[in-house]
Parts: structure tokens; C-alpha cells; sequence
């Protein structure tokens, strides 16, 4: 009963501050941290889903086009189960490779995602690639810090 | 076995491409339309409460330290003195946009803004007026201090604006002193920049920016921002370095006017 509530308020916190807070200009994307982190300790299936919800909500709240961002985070929640099986044991550096690795990984699905779909070309910048890279350190920093909780599978 | 994995985001693949596709010829489509506008409410009271908690935390300490009666005069007269200071602001910011009202015969609407999107390549924010207001799809977002944004999405109560600094956002613009026609375009980040400028286009530093009118979405002469530097050529073109009048980051009320 604990953890839906954590993971609701999670998102909730997540959307608030993205909505809030910016750094040099550049917004945080925490959405993607808390896809990637509930991703971490669950099947790939549902971190999929869970990263499409989240998107999907985002999506419909913000934007003219549904699908980049349910594609983008879905593609990240997919990933991020892969980095808890197999040879992958949990360390700060995985931790802060792996945020970093899927927030990107997101925001270039989400990128393309409007390219292709939204016709809008001109997205692709050093601007828009500065802000990936910036918001994918910033997770990156999340990744090093905050453990998933892998026990609860 | 192992392919069996992948199914699932295969199937994603397709589901969205699919999902994007039917929008792009279609139109867009909201599932979640009716309870956007409770989510933004809520958003807002939040946001409010928020405000009021980080206020009330961040005065207790100082008050704490001073008698109780005077701590109770102090609040009362610093809250007068603060919403006096900011029914002051509001005036002005008003009384800006009457201006506005008076001087465009192209005005349709002012609103608050009552959200920020939180959209990673989206830098927008929500007004509270929509279509029930004369509010339509593209049409120009102004605040006192300049261009701010277009209209993207319109709902009865509450439109989406697509703010100057956006990715997304171009506009055709000219250089007020040299008159030459340019692109304006956004960077995600704070600055804005110019598009295509070749070396042979004179770009002054401090140069104001106003929009052309030629794109056929923003009327004419509306001030943008000014040129914040300009760099060397880059291959073909020149990086030239906006800075928009408007600062999206604190906007609180704007107007709407049709072309």
C-alpha cells in the first residue's frame, strides 16, 4: 500500500517541479528520473507501461500532439529494467550512468517523436541538445544519489 | 525467447507511430480534455498553498524572536504593506496591458497566466482564456515588454501558449536599424536566436528586434529582443544571440491579439 502512494506522490512532486523549476533557463525533466526508478525495480513490461502512463499524462496535459513523450518514456521504462538483471548489480556509478543514459535515451525518442510527427524540423538545435544533456546530468546527479528499491519486486 | 522481450516495445513502436500519424492528417485528439482544466486548477491551488507554507516557513524564524503583540502588528502591517506593494505591481502590469488594449485594434483578450508547462520540449504555459473569449489557434501572445508566444491549443476556459524561447517557436523578423529580414527562433534555453544570418547580413550588438509581419502569423513592428552577441561564421551562417524582451520566466498576465 506504501509504494503506489510513493510512486503516485513521486510523479506528482516530479511534474510540480518540472513545472516550477529552471536552471540557467533550462528546465529539470524529473519525470524521467522517476520513470527510470521505478523501471529499475520492476519487470520490463511495467516499466513500460508505467513510463507510458506517465508520458501519456504528460502528454495529454501539455502538448498538441500525443505520443512523443508517452514514446520517449515508455522507450526509457522499458530500458531501465534491463539495469537490475543479468551481470547488473546497483552502484552509485551504474545509478548515475544508467539516469543519465535514459533520460537522454527519452528526450532523443521524444525528439525525434516531433520531427517525424509534429513536422517541426527546426527542433533539432544545439539548443535543444544542450537542454538534453543538461537535464540528463542533472538525473545523472539523482541517478548517483537515490537507490531504487530493488527488494520489493 | 529472448525476442519475445522486445515484442512489447515493438508493439509501442507501432501503437504510437500509428497514434501520431492519425493526428498529424486528423487533427490532435485529448482523451484526458475534460480533466485537463481540473488538473490546471489544481495545479494552481497547489501552487498557491505551496507559496503560503514557503512564505509561513520562511517568516517564523524571524518572528519568532519578537514579542508576541508586536509579532502580531509586525505580520498585520508587513501583509497590508506587501499586498498594497503588490496591487501596486498588478496595476501597473494592468494598466500596461490597457495600454495595449487601447493602442492594438487587433486586441482580443488578456489572461493570466495559470500554469507552466512542464514539457520537456515544450516551453508553454496555460492562460485562462479560451475560446469562449475570441481566443483561435496561432494567434499572437504579447506582454508589456514584447512578443511572448502563440496560441497552439485552444479550449473553451483555457488556451496553451507556446512561449518565444521555445524550440519550436520561429517568427519572421527584421533588424530595426538595418531593416534587413531575418529568422527569429527559440533555443529551449533563456536566449533566442537568429537563423540562416550569413556574412553578408550586417548584425549590430544591442540591435533592437522587431517582428516583420511576412511570416503571416505575427502583425508587424512588435518588439522581440535584442541582439546579445554575434559569433563568427559557422560554415555558412553566423550564430547571433537573441535576447528576449519578455522574460517567460515571469510572466503573469498577457494579452492576445489576431493578425
Amino acid at each position: 500500500m506504501k509504494r503506489p502512494l510513493l510512486v503516485s506522490l513521486s510523479v506528482f512532486a516530479a511534474f510540480l517541479i518540472d513545472m516550477k523549476l529552471s536552471f540557467f533557463g533550462f528546465r529539470t525533466d524529473l519525470t524521467s528520473f522517476v520513470v527510470y526508478w521505478f523501471g529499475f525495480s520492476h519487470s520490463y513490461l511495467g516499466g513500460m507501461l508505467f513510463g507510458a502512463a506517465v508520458g501519456g499524462i504528460e502528454d495529454s496535459l501539455l502538448s498538441v500532439v500525443i505520443g512523443s513523450a508517452l514514446f520517449g518514456k515508455a522507450v526509457a521504462g522499458f530500458f531501465a529494467s534491463f539495469l537490475s538483471k543479468g551481470f547488473f548489480r546497483w552502484t552509485p556509478v551504474l545509478g548515475f550512468f544508467g539516469a543519465m543514459g535514459l533520460t537522454f535515451l527519452a528526450g532523443l525518442m521524444e525528439l525525434v517523436s516531433i520531427i517525424v510527427f509534429e513536422k517541426a524540423p527546426d527542433v533539432l538545435s544545439l539548443g535543444s541538445l544542450k537542454l538534453l544533456v543538461f537535464q540528463a546530468l542533472l538525473n545523472g546527479v539523482l541517478g548517483f544519489i537515490i537507490k531504487p528499491e530493488i527488494d520489493e519486486l | 525467447m529472448q525476442g519475445r522481450r522486445f515484442l512489447p516495445l515493438i508493439l509501442l513502436v507501432i501503437f504510437t507511430s500509428a497514434l501520431m500519424t492519425y493526428q498529424a492528417r486528423k487533427g490532435s485528439i485529448d482523451p484526458l480534455g475534460p480533466v485537463n482544466g481540473f488538473m490546471y486548477t489544481i495545479s494552481g491551488g497547489i501552487s498557491g498553498a505551496f507559496s503560503s507554507v514557503s512564505g509561513f516557513l520562511g517568516n517564523f524564524g524571524y518572528y519568532a524572536a519578537r514579542a508576541k503583540d508586536l509579532e502580531k502588528e509586525n505580520a498585520a502591517l508587513r501583509n497590508k504593506l506587501a499586498q498594497t506593494a503588490e496591487i501596486q505591481k498588478e496595476n501597473e502590469r494592468l494598466r500596461q496591458l490597457l495600454d495595449i488594449k487601447q493602442h492594438l485594434p487587433d486586441y482580443v483578450a488578456s489572461a493570466n497566466v495559470i500554469a507552466r508547462g512542464a514539457k520537456r520540449w515544450a516551453n508553454t504555459f496555460t492562460i485562462d482564456a479560451g475560446s469562449n473569449e475570441g481566443i483561435r489557434k496561432d494567434m499572437t501572445v504579447i506582454s508589456p515588454q514584447g512578443l511572448a508566444g502563440k496560441v497552439i491549443r485552444v479550449e473553451p476556459g483555457y488556451s496553451l501558449v507556446l512561449l518565444i524561447n521555445d524550440v519550436r517557436f520561429a517568427a519572421s523578423a527584421r533588424l530595426e536599424q538595418s531593416r534587413q529580414e531575418v529568422i527569429f527562433s527559440g533555443t529551449g534555453g533563456r536566449d533566442c536566436e537568429l537563423r540562416y544570418v550569413t556574412s553578408d547580413v550586417k548584425v549590430n550588438k544591442g540591435e533592437v528586434l522587431v517582428t516583420s509581419g511576412l511570416d503571416g502569423l505575427f502583425p508587424e513592428g512588435i518588439r522581440v529582443g535584442y541582439v546579445k552577441q554575434v559569433s563568427d561564421e559557422d560554415g555558412f551562417f553566423r550564430k547571433v544571440d537573441v535576447v528576449p524582451f519578455a522574460d517567460t520566466t515571469s510572466l503573469e498576465e498577457v494579452a492576445v491579439i489576431s493578425r
